[in-house]
């Protein structure tokens, strides 16, 4: 409950119907996309200006409670779920593309623009925004930029810390600060910037981005590859890099995430393939004819079964449903689908593969794997149900041993989903006591009250629970 | 205080529901609001918040959920198959127990659901009697005196005229051998409304092959009581039109409203929700199992080659319980693509709702106003004159939209069967005309 001079603050900002408090606004806004993570706001504020944010800030930050920002609440790591209660400041009517420049080959928007708007508004143009997050046709740049988020197409073009070139951040103590700017070169002072992207809401509230756009590929092909073992599929991925093609796209799925979507979508893949690669590149037509005769050559030498190349949209669309049904084929398999991302260098791709199987079995569990073989970014998957506790317990030791394997590999916790409140615990292993000292400084510095996203990233180490692996 | 009734929701299909958001971006209530309690994310969140006890059967809980156009486009862009419109229906129903259902729940409403849709003669006799007070120009007059809300006399300025005497045949015999024996489902809005639809269908049907009779003792499907949380007065019209069906022997029971085809296809699964027996529901999924969309049944019986010819810029406005329910996309765009002269162009959104949604254009004016706007501006950036439509609440709600936008006489909604019928009646009026291929 929000106390009666918070909320006429907070009424005198944002005006009617842009604060809700009722107990249906506030059990929709307890949850989000990650699973098993909930907690009801306070209240649910929807500004539609800076000038609102700003007011919200002070106010919120006079009275003590936190703020939960939030866009379209679609990412994993569980952070915008208000655990704390606290305010949740929804950016959804702050989605305006304010800007597309064709001279600089820049767009500036607010941060509940629609990811999958601004590509359109940039493809308008000839431009295009690469980052490409799974939830793109929904996911918001602001929430993008909190979360640095990735996609298929990282390995070639990178992830949105790449693309943002300047930012409005409201700071705790309601002033505003303006970072980076349409200079491709621009090293005055620190990079705040890149400070705040990535920070997941915790260090202020961004009120608009400028982003940095390319020219659009003229051409795009595909190649799917099947192969009968791991082995093989990690060595063909490695063998494209090592034929310097860089692709657009090199995504894989494993045996289990085959047979699902097989089940689910036929879609002509050979069920008893243990992994198949779906490498797609884009550019000038000449070059791209070039690389997928590379892509086809190299992967046929590292064995692969079955080999398909697609050169026009609509065939290279069919060979994409595959991947496409990956995630329906998987979230049909139980009420809930926990999903990671444990990230390892692309050349110790198979360990992981491996040791995702390894521990999936040692707790009786059956994982499917897909991702991005490019970037070594792989989203162990397993089909979970809340009302079964010891199954959740099982499925959260078998996570366990992955972060724990992916570490030991030289990878990191998260590729880009984000800490939350779902990897808190196991942020402390992924870095030094004095990097995350480094870190809270940081959060202090700009944040001294814990007023954005309070609890967020920042939590005890999760104590390990002492496999044989890792005894 | 948590409601008894909402245990009775299906608890399993709520916690199918993984919260990707994935619905979000298609939702026209999200678009147009922003909020996530106008979502479907959001709408099962609340809705499984009253099953486990959180929330109340309040008005205001039963206002989120009336403020759903159940036009069921979640359901396609769900990766995980959530059967939206199933538990929805389960919620309403439980609210209208509760008298919180603003469609039964008003006297006008109760009425209407009870006495109108159900009887053919009644319903013919009411919509006449709107047509004449729309001809006397009374919603003006009414407007001007404030004594009738303007949403409501624009509303009504856009109604149909009189459709005049029922011209439909018993019986439409095929061209040749009969292909399929089709019983033609005729309803009550679209019969009272549109009957020259109903004898265009059937022509091309029979012009296609097919024995079509217009069986006796069918009735409305209960869609709108279904929606509005009437359970009992949908099966209770479902039995007679099962019984009818049976009664005529044909093989199929097509229809040309999206809306009624999806009830009807679901009857099997209403059967099993409202408890009926065995016997029951098995002749219930056997009508469902009949059940074709005409444009389903055209596509499939037509013969090779053109269906007519008509110069003219056209563009579909998919009927959502066709495309989302029905999963029927390719055929409409099928057929239109077969018209020989016909310019086809697709609208951005097209299988997006227009804010007809059953009687949410009543229930709801303003809101429906608000995703009419935004279909009425994907309707003008197609360029077209002819906006085609395959459901009576699309095609009313199509020329709400160009009476509000003021687009008379330059652009016209029609139904898609009434558009194949000129098609084909045009090229046979005047072979010459358009027939360069020298074929009639």
């Amino acid at each position: 409950m929000l106390s009666d001079t918070l909320r006429r603050r907070l009424l005198d900002a944002l005006g009617d119907g842009a604060l809700l408090e009722s107990p249906e606004a506030l059990a929709a806004y307890a949850v989000a996309a990650t699973p098993l993570f909930a907690g009801a706001p306070a209240a649910v504020a929807l500004p539609t200006t800076t000038a609102q944010v700003v007011a919200i800030v002070r106010a919120c930050g006079e009275a003590g409670v936190g703020i939960v920002p939030r866009g379209s609440g679609t990412n994993l790591s569980a952070g915008t779920i208000p655990d704390r209660g606290g305010l949740v400041l929804c950016t959804a009517r702050m989605n305006r593309i304010l800007e597309i420049d064709a001279a600089n080959w820049t767009a500036e928007v607010e941060p509940g623009a629609v990811t999958a708007s601004l590509q359109a508004a940039a493809a308008a143009q000839g431009l295009y925004y690469p980052p490409d997050p799974g939830s793109q046709r929904i996911s918001t740049l602001g929430g993008n930029v909190a979360e640095n988020s990735g996609g298929m197409r990282c390995l070639k073009y990178g992830v949105t810390r790449d693309y943002v070139m300047g930012l409005e951040v409201v700071l705790a103590d309601g002033s505003v600060v303006q970072t980076g700017g349409k200079n491709v070169k621009d090293v005055a002072g620190y990079d705040l910037t890149r400070l705040f992207v990535g920070s997941e809401g915790t260090l202020g509230i961004v009120t608009r981005i400028l982003v940095r756009l390319v020219p659009a590929p003229q051409a795009r092909g595909t190649v799917l590859a099947c192969f009968a073992g791991m082995e093989e599929a990690a060595a063909a991925s490695a063998a494209v890099i090592a034929a310097h093609v860089i692709p657009a796209a090199l995504e894989f799925l494993d045996r289990a995430t085959i047979a699902a979507v097989e089940s689910y979508q036929p879609s002509g893949l050979p069920t008893d393939a243990a992994a198949v690669l779906l490498i797609e590149q884009d550019g000038h037509p000449a070059q791209v004819a070039d690389d997928l005769a590379t892509i086809a050559r190299v992967c046929r030498e590292a064995g692969a079964s079955d080999l398909r190349t697609a050169t026009d949209p609509a065939a290279a669309d069919r060979l994409w449903a595959a991947r496409r049904a990956a995630l329906p084929a998987l979230a049909r398999l139980g009420p809930v689908l926990i999903m990671e991302d444990a990230t390892v260098p692309r050349s110790r791709l198979a360990d992981m593969v491996r040791a995702i199987d390894a521990a999936a079995r040692g707790q009786g569990l059956r994982f499917a794997t897909f991702g991005h073989a490019g970037d070594g970014n792989l989203h162990p998957t397993c089909p979970g149900d809340a009302r079964d506790p010891a199954l959740m317990a099982r499925i959260d030791r078998a996570f366990e041993e992955i972060f724990a394997a992916a570490l030991a590999l030289g990878g990191t916790i998260t590729g880009e989903h984000g800490v939350g409140l779902a990897k808190a615990g196991y942020l402390p292993w992924r870095l030094s006591p004095e990097t995350m000292a480094a870190m809270r400084a940081v959060k202090r510095a700009l944040d001294p009250g814990d007023l954005f996203n309070p609890g967020k990233i920042f939590a005890a180490p999760r104590p390990r629970t002492g496999s044989a692996l890792h005894a | 205080m948590p409601d008894a009734g909402f245990s009775a929701l299906p608890y399993d299909e709520l916690l199918t529901c993984i919260r990707c958001g994935f619905c979000l971006p298609v939702c026209p209530t999200y678009a147009s609001t922003g909020l996530e309690t106008a979502s479907p994310r959001g709408r099962l969140a609340l809705m499984k918040a009253a099953a486990d006890g959180e929330l109340a059967a309040t008005p205001r809980f039963a206002r989120e959920m009336f403020f759903c156009l159940e036009c069921r486009a979640c359901e396609t862009a769900c990766p995980a198959g959530v059967p939206f419109a199933h538990i929805m229906e389960a919620t309403r129903e439980v609210l209208h127990e509760r008298g919180l259902s603003p469609a039964t729940a008003s006297p006008a409403g109760a009425f209407a659901m009870r006495h109108l849709l159900p009887n053919q003669r009644r319903l013919r006799r009411a919509v006449s009697l709107a047509a004449t007070a729309n001809r006397l120009r009374l919603p003006q007059l009414g407007r001007r005196l404030g004594m009738v809300p303007p949403i409501l006399a624009e509303q009504a300025a856009a109604l149909p005229p009189a459709p005049g005497p029922r011209r439909l045949l018993d019986r439409y015999a095929p061209a040749g051998a009969a292909k399929a024996r089709i019983a033609l489902f005729t309803g009550c809005v679209m019969d009272a409304m549109f009957p020259a639809t109903h004898d265009a269908t059937a022509r091309l049907l029979a012009r296609a092959g097919a024995e079509v009779t217009v069986i006796p003792g069918q009735t409305c499907c209960g869609a709108l009581h279904d929606h509005a949380g009437d359970r009992a007065g949908a099966v209770e019209l479902a039995k007679a039109n099962i019984a009818a069906l049976e009664a005529s022997g044909a093989d199929l029971l097509v229809h040309n409203a999206g809306g009624c085809g999806a009830m009807l296809k679901g009857y099997g699964r209403l059967f099993a929700d409202a408890g009926e027996g065995a016997a029951w529901q098995d002749r219930a999924a056997a009508l469902a199992a009949a059940s074709r969309d005409a444009s389903e049944a055209l596509a499939e019986l037509w013969p090779e080659g053109d269906i007519g010819q008509l110069d003219a810029d056209v563009t579909l406005q998919d009927s959502c319980h066709l495309v989302h329910a029905q999963k029927v996309r390719s055929a409409p765009r099928a057929l239109l693509g077969r018209v020989r002269g016909l310019r086809v162009r697709e609208m951005a959104g097209a299988d997006s709702c227009c804010g007809s949604a059953g009687i949410y254009n009543l229930t709801n004016p303003e809101d429906s106003a608000q995703v009419l706007d935004r279909k009425m501006g994907a309707v003008a950036d197609t360029g077209a004159n002819i906006v085609v439509t395959a459901n009576p609440g699309c095609l009313i709600q199509m020329r709400w939209g160009i009476v509000r936008h003021r687009l008379e006489g330059r652009l016209r909604a029609v139904h898609i069967m009434d558009l194949l019928d000129l098609a084909v009646r045009g090229e046979h009026a005047t072979p010459e005309a358009g027939g360069r291929t020298g074929q009639a």
